[in-house]
């Protein structure tokens, strides 16, 4: 399988109360395309800050983020916006699906972001729903649904855009065993379909159970990963 | 992507906030149009009152007659002279005149007033002098009989067809007196008028003051006072160099010009204050409904929506909302100047009094002008633009990361 994301020597340094605080400590770590990977750790181990620079929301201090053949440490604040457009799907915490489309317009919106057609928007964002479990919900808006479907609401939003990444930031910290459950077979499911690398940070066992790769971050460092076992 | 449909969605999102900010734009053009209307309708009347009903929009006299009025400087009104005014473009109407003071008695009653002699259907077709007419009967071409304004003839305490004696002075220094029956009473909106006119067939005046058809001036109407600078120049380029003196409404009652100047002055002062405030009131609106949509925005920029695209959304919200008050505003204001210009609202009591007192006319007029619609609604439209500015400015600046965490 061929490395799809690479970070080398990366260092996220915080100065802003004149105290130095070391987010990412020298971490060093290749994905490759396809893998199912899950970066556990305790609150403030840095796996957010890390999911975060490897989807070009955030610039390291020093050290390097390529993600599908792309330095993202070369590119401006628009280029960062087009490439995550075309490559990278978000999946957060919060669900943050925009409150005035329903949940077909929310996954539409990335397509149309790119560009495509109304048609081929809509088929795909009905399919993605269907997908998710939420065909009989397309046309309800956020606030209409339960967490759960948010956020399955997000993770069809995700995959609209055929990203080759998905990033997802303790996509599961809000919902309840159920839910949860519910959730990581559809993006295992989605995941063998789609074909997208998937790369999510979470504390929950449940999540980390059903990883097929896991790295344990603390202190900004990579104490654990499965893949050097 | 449909922005207008998601900008339409967002401003409805919080309709308390859209209905308040949309309310601070109505209010500014509400009362911007109302105001503006009221000032401007005051002006036309004051003008009309002065400039329609007597000076006319321009006066021709003869030189040196403004500065020194006598009616030595009178000036003959030749068929010539007549064909080029007549013939100038935008000129609706002419009336030549000879203006005089004399004294005015009757039994033990007597005043100083000021006599006008006018060709009846000139004076007629140029200052609608008939309409006036509270009782008794307008001039004919060859009478010789007088009309007299509803103030004097109170004063007087005279009616139609009792007598009034005119003494002043004539050409070259003559005496001039005469016994004139009244054959109607005119009433004047303007207080001044009202209470010191007296006019005269021309023929009778020109035999009462010995003038061989001469007279002082000539005023002229035309259709738009904006063009008053063209024909002026106009036939001060036709009649005959340094034998008169052209002169507008202004240099004629500089009074009114300047209180109209100041007055227009402190209005647009007033209208700024309150433009200041309602921009503050919108700006605080909509810094609120942006700071709080932050997150929002991080997301959609981490979804991959350009600054620029985001910040075209929160720039179609703003102006939806605007447009709502702009156009609510309008709406609004406009049956309310229409009522108040077909149906001028007129004081009474003190209030009328102390106007009258001012030389005012007592009513509140309104006007009617597409120029100060489309001025006040560029202006606020304007202020919105310069109040999206802010938030867009704020989006543009914004960083992901930071955005996603507020």
């Amino acid at each position: 399988m061929e490395t799809v994301i690479k970070v080398e020597k990366l260092y996220k340094i915080y100065n802003e109360t004149g105290v130095e605080v070391k987010a990412i400590n020298g971490i060093d770590l290749e994905i490759k395309e396809g893998e199912f990977t899950a970066i556990v750790g305790p609150s403030g181990s840095g796996k957010t800050t890390l999911l975060n620079m490897i989807g070009g929301l955030d610039n390291p201090t020093s050290g390097i983020v390529e993600v599908g053949g792309v330095l993202l440490n070369e590119m401006s604040s628009s280029q960062l916006i087009d490439f995550r457009k075309n490559n990278i799907g978000f999946i957060f915490q919060s669900y943050n699906l925009i409150p005035v489309l329903t949940a077909k317009e929310n996954v539409e919106f990335v397509m149309q972001l790119q560009g495509r057609s109304k048609k081929e928007c809509s088929q795909r964002a009905i399919e993605l729903l269907e997908a998710v479990g939420l065909g009989d919900r397309i046309n309800s808006r956020p606030a209409k649904l339960s967490g759960g479907q948010q956020q399955r609401v997000a993770v069809a939003r995700a995959l609209a855009s055929n990203p080759r990444f998905i990033l997802a930031d303790e996509p599961t910290a809000n919902l309840d065993s159920k839910s949860t459950e519910n959730l990581l077979d559809i993006m295992l499911k989605l995941n063998q379909k789609e074909k997208a690398t998937f790369v999510f940070s979470s504390h929950d066992q449940r999540v980390v159970n059903k990883a097929r790769r896991v790295i344990v971050v603390e202190d900004g460092k990579i104490i654990n990963d499965d893949a050097n076992n | 992507m449909n922005y207008l449909k998601i900008a339409w969605r967002n401003s409805m999102r919080n309709k308390r906030r859209t209905i308040i900010t949309a309310s601070s734009v109505f209010f500014a053009v509400f009362l911007a149009l109302i105001m503006r209307s009221m000032q401007i309708g005051s002006y036309d009347n004051m003008i009309n009152n002065i400039v329609g009903a007597f000076t006319g929009n321009i006066q021709i006299h003869k030189m040196g007659y403004w500065d020194d009025k006598i009616i030595d400087n009178s000036f003959e009104f030749t068929e010539e002279t007549k064909q080029i005014i007549t013939s100038t473009t935008h000129i609706t109407a002419i009336s030549p005149r000879i203006e005089s003071f004399a004294l005015a008695s009757h039994q033990n009653k007597s005043k100083g007033i000021m006599v006008a002699g006018i060709d009846p259907t000139h004076e007629n077709n140029f200052s609608k002098l008939k309409d006036k007419l509270i009782n008794g009967e307008y001039l004919n071409q060859n009478d010789n009989r007088v009309l007299i304004s509803e103030g004097l003839a109170q004063y007087l305490k005279v009616s139609v067809n009792d007598s009034i004696i005119l003494m002043g002075q004539g050409y070259h220094g003559m005496s001039a007196a005469g016994i004139y029956p009244i054959a109607g009473i005119v009433k004047f909106p303007s207080p001044e008028l009202n209470k010191r006119l007296v006019y005269l067939n021309l023929k009778s005046m020109q035999e009462f003051t010995s003038l061989d058809n001469k007279i002082t001036s000539l005023s002229i109407r035309i259709n738009d006072d904006k063009y008053q600078h063209s024909v002026i120049n106009s036939l001060k380029n036709q009649l005959p160099k340094d034998q008169h003196e052209i002169m507008s409404w202004q240099q004629l009652s500089p009074d009114l010009s300047q209180s109209i100047e100041a007055d227009n002055a402190s209005g647009i002062i007033m209208l700024a204050v309150l433009y200041i405030i309602v921009a503050f009131g919108i700006f605080g609106t909509l810094l609120m409904m942006i700071t709080e949509r932050i997150r929002e925005f991080g997301v959609m920029m981490a979804v991959g929506m350009r600054k620029s695209k985001i910040a075209f959304l929160v720039f179609c919200e703003i102006m939806i909302i605007g447009f709502i008050g702009l156009f609510s505003g309008v709406a609004i204001s406009a049956p309310v100047i229409l009522a108040f210009f077909y149906h001028p609202y007129h004081y009474k009591g003190e209030m009328a009094a102390m106007m009258e007192q001012y030389g005012m006319e007592p009513i509140l007029q309104f006007a009617i002008q597409p120029d100060f619609y489309i001025n006040q609604t560029i202006t606020v439209f304007v202020i919105i633009l310069f109040l999206v500015m802010i938030p867009i400015s704020k989006i543009l600046r914004l960083k992901t990361i930071n955005a996603l965490r507020s």
